[in-house]
């Protein structure tokens, strides 16, 4: 999976509030003016028909003028955003926004039980997933070096207490700080399978629509011809996976298509529409 | 029916290996008997396939002809009375052996809810490896013709990934009668097993020890990734495992069996050759020649030679795949520019050593094996293991400090995969020098590798 690099410029205009992000994403919705954003989080209220199928983009003002930000995938419902990690998130600030305009939510100081809820917040299923995983935190501290110093005191108890060798000490306390580990990785397994089986999903959001649409455009296209055209890599490789029993024209064909996938059906016949995904008919077909 | 499928072919593949093991017996216990049956049945019977399909044959008619072919001789080494098992040894399980199957049951049941629940998404597997597999299965996107643009899936892949993964997940296909997303994954399943299987028998093998093996299947049964990359269709669990096969073969001296699992390695991904076909080659050489030996050029004994000559053979059974490959001018992976990248070893830090994809593994395992390397090189198995460990990780090292693979270092993709794949053969090492400083004084001593208690086949 390539990661997307997406090349943010930011520009800004105070009397407007408005932020455009060259990847045509607008900032316009405002959380909060003049909020210090020491130890502070971001509380966010997110449809959950939004829920895995958007990046939130969270961006600030400092108070110096410099803008930042952050993007996380959406999550349905209330959810806190952590920000503390990032060096821009300090002090006093002009203004946070975001681009999601029917979230609703606030910066606020963290709590106690934020601190837990923000540990606790399980894995994303989602494409990247499979490249590496989400950082934990607990009190801002990162969960490794969390471990490492379970693992230090563990290791340091079994040699001076159970005077233990200092290598199988050692053993140990990594025994215990990898149990940890182990069992903060259980809970976002069950916490993923919970969220899947509750959602009644069988992939990950970004691609539930093309699958229901993939899924009829294979009955239609039947012993015909195919490519695809204007989706994006993954989606492309999506669809050329699922309808690989189906012939496939290759860019170099010189043959057109009976039928193309798109995003864009450019005033072509439509055989089969389903959310912004098209089945159009090609040039030889009737 | 998919079910039934995908047991019947591992119960062949397990046939096929077990015949081909009982060809030449050594010393393994039931569990390694299984283990490498298995691996090896998987490899043998997909370069089979594929070198029939490289000939001309049809997929079907490959798959008829390999299995009448493999079927013959494991009826004709059963007949022979070759065809034995060891006997099944199965110990209560003490209770920290409960904790290990609860947790690894717990993962197996995620990968499984996985693959049985959800249908494939990760994008690599859409196309380079089911993707291929389902277009190889359909025969109509796919063509050994090469200058067909539909040539080996390349119309949606590269044509230079090798057909391990794909040829086993295809053969399933065949005989389930239809293609689904099960099919496409389930082998992660099988090799996610086959790895924590692989690092408890060889690190009891050497250590003896119980509760050490438990541990050591504990640690790579959790590494976080391990189980989004057994559920997801893509080559690199099967990478894993057959190189960390390669290296518990290796200990049990059996050298061409070691080189086959290079093989196997090899043919599931390219990374497999670049990682542990060095490694292995260093450490079967190790073990050979004591440093006194290299240094006093003592390089001439007969049958040294030939032991690392099996293991080369061992690879070369994989010919028929670089023999294609180079016939139709395929590279062996793609283009990487050699150019220094400074910020390198400060990405590595953050990202594999302090990253959470890993979690504390690798900060915790390399002070492990730099420390105990003072002590691995005074045993031939020693030297082996201190061989393998640190040529893996000098190339992968090469390849994501000097290479322009330094791209996938810096996006955190490709570089937490190929620690993946590492990750089983760093868990053994560093368990045998964990262990060997624990036991400093009779590992000094005894400078031959212990007597293993096991049966002979």
């Amino acid at each position: 999976m390539k990661k997307i690099i997406l090349g943010f410029i930011i520009l800004f205009w105070p009397e407007a509030f408005l932020f455009t992000v060259q990847a045509q994403v607008n900032i316009s919705n405002i959380l909060a003016t003049n909020v210090n954003a020491d130890n502070a989080i971001i509380e966010l209220n997110l449809p959950m028909e939004l829920d895995g199928r958007v990046y939130v983009f969270l961006v600030w003002v400092t108070s110096e003028g410099k803008q930042a930000y952050l993007t996380h995938v959406a999550k349905g419902g209330k959810q806190l955003y952590e920000m503390r990690h990032h060096p821009e998130w300090r002090g006093p600030l002009k203004l946070v926004a975001t681009n999601v305009n029917e979230a609703r939510g606030s910066v606020r100081q963290a709590t106690f039980l934020d601190e837990i809820e923000l540990f606790l917040v399980p894995e994303r299923l989602m494409p990247a997933t499979i490249n590496m995983l989400n950082k934990n935190t607990l009190f801002m501290w990162s969960w490794n070096h969390i471990l490492l110093v379970v693992l230090a005191i563990s290791a340091l108890i079994f040699f001076i207490i159970t005077k233990k060798h200092i290598v199988m000490a050692l053993v140990f306390g990594f025994v215990i700080a990898w149990s940890m580990m182990d069992l903060r990785k259980m809970y976002d397994h069950f916490m993923i399978a919970q969220h899947i089986e509750s959602q009644q999903i069988t992939v990950p959001k970004v691609l539930e629509d093309l699958k229901v649409f993939l899924h009829r455009a294979g009955d239609i296209i039947g012993p015909n011809s195919w490519k695809t055209e204007d989706l994006g890599v993954l989606f492309r490789h999506f669809a050329e996976y699922k309808l690989a029993e189906h012939e496939y024209l290759p860019y170099e064909s010189p043959t057109p298509p009976d039928f193309i996938i798109t995003s864009k059906p450019k005033n072509r016949e439509v055989a089969w529409e389903y959310k912004g995904y098209y089945l159009v008919k090609g040039k030889n077909k009737p | 029916m998919t079910i039934l499928a995908i047991i019947g072919h591992l119960v062949l593949n397990f046939l096929l290996g077990w015949s081909l093991l009982s060809l030449k017996p050594k010393e393994r216990n039931w569990g390694e008997h299984l283990v490498s049956a298995l691996a090896l049945g998987i490899y043998t019977e997909t370069i089979f396939v594929a070198t029939m399909m490289f000939l001309g044959l049809g997929l079907k008619t490959a798959i008829m002809i390999t299995a009448s072919v493999l079927t013959g001789l494991t009826f004709l080494t059963w007949k022979r009375g070759h065809l034995r098992f060891p006997s099944l040894v199965i110990e209560k399980p003490k209770w920290y052996e409960w904790l290990l199957l609860l947790t690894v049951g717990e993962k197996i049941a995620f990968i499984g809810w996985q693959i049985f629940r959800m249908d494939l998404h990760f994008d690599d597997a859409t196309n380079h490896w089911a993707g291929r597999a389902h277009s190889l299965f359909g025969g109509i996107n796919w063509s050994f013709d090469p200058d067909s643009p539909l040539f080996l899936g390349s119309h949606i892949a590269f044509k230079n990934y090798p057909l391990g993964t794909i040829m086993w997940s295809t053969i399933t296909a065949v005989m389930n009668g239809e293609w689904n997303d099960v099919i496409a994954r389930i082998e992660g399943l099988v090799f996610f097993c086959l790895i924590v299987a692989t690092v408890w028998s060889a690190v009891w093998r050497f250590s003896q020890s119980r509760w050490f093996a438990a541990f050591a299947a504990f640690t790579v049964s959790a590494l976080p990734l391990h189980v989004w990359h057994a559920a997801s269709g893509y080559s690199d669990t099967a990478v894993t495992t057959f190189g960390v096969l390669a290296l518990a073969v290796l200990l049990r001296k059996e050298w061409f069996l070691a080189g086959i699992m290079v093989a196997g390695a090899a043919w599931s991904k390219n990374d497999g050759l670049a990682l542990f076909a060095p490694s292995i080659f260093v450490g079967v050489g190790l073990w050979q020649f004591s440093w006194q030996d290299i240094i006093k050029i003592r390089w001439f004994e007969k049958q040294k030679w030939q032991n690392i000559g099996c293991c080369f053979l061992g690879i070369a059974t994989l010919a028929p795949w670089y023999l294609y490959k180079q016939w139709h001018s395929l590279s062996l992976s793609e283009h990487m520019d050699f150019t220094w990248h400074p910020d390198a070893p400060n990405l590595f830090w953050d990202y594999v050593m302090m990253g959470p994809t890993n979690s504390i593994l690798w900060i915790c395992l390399f002070p492990v094996m730099v420390v105990a390397s003072f002590v691995l090189h005074q045993r031939e198995a020693g030297r082996a293991v201190f061989g393998v460990f640190w040529t893996t990780f000098a190339v992968i090292i090469y390849v994501f400090f000097f290479t322009s693979a330094y791209e996938w270092l810096k996006i955190q993709t490709t570089v937490h995969r190929t620690m993946l794949q590492f990750s089983g053969i760093a868990v053994i090492a560093s368990s045998y020098g964990i262990w060997s400083l624990l036991n400093m004084k009779e590992f000094t001593q005894n400078k031959k590798t212990l007597p293993p208690r096991t049966q002979s086949t």
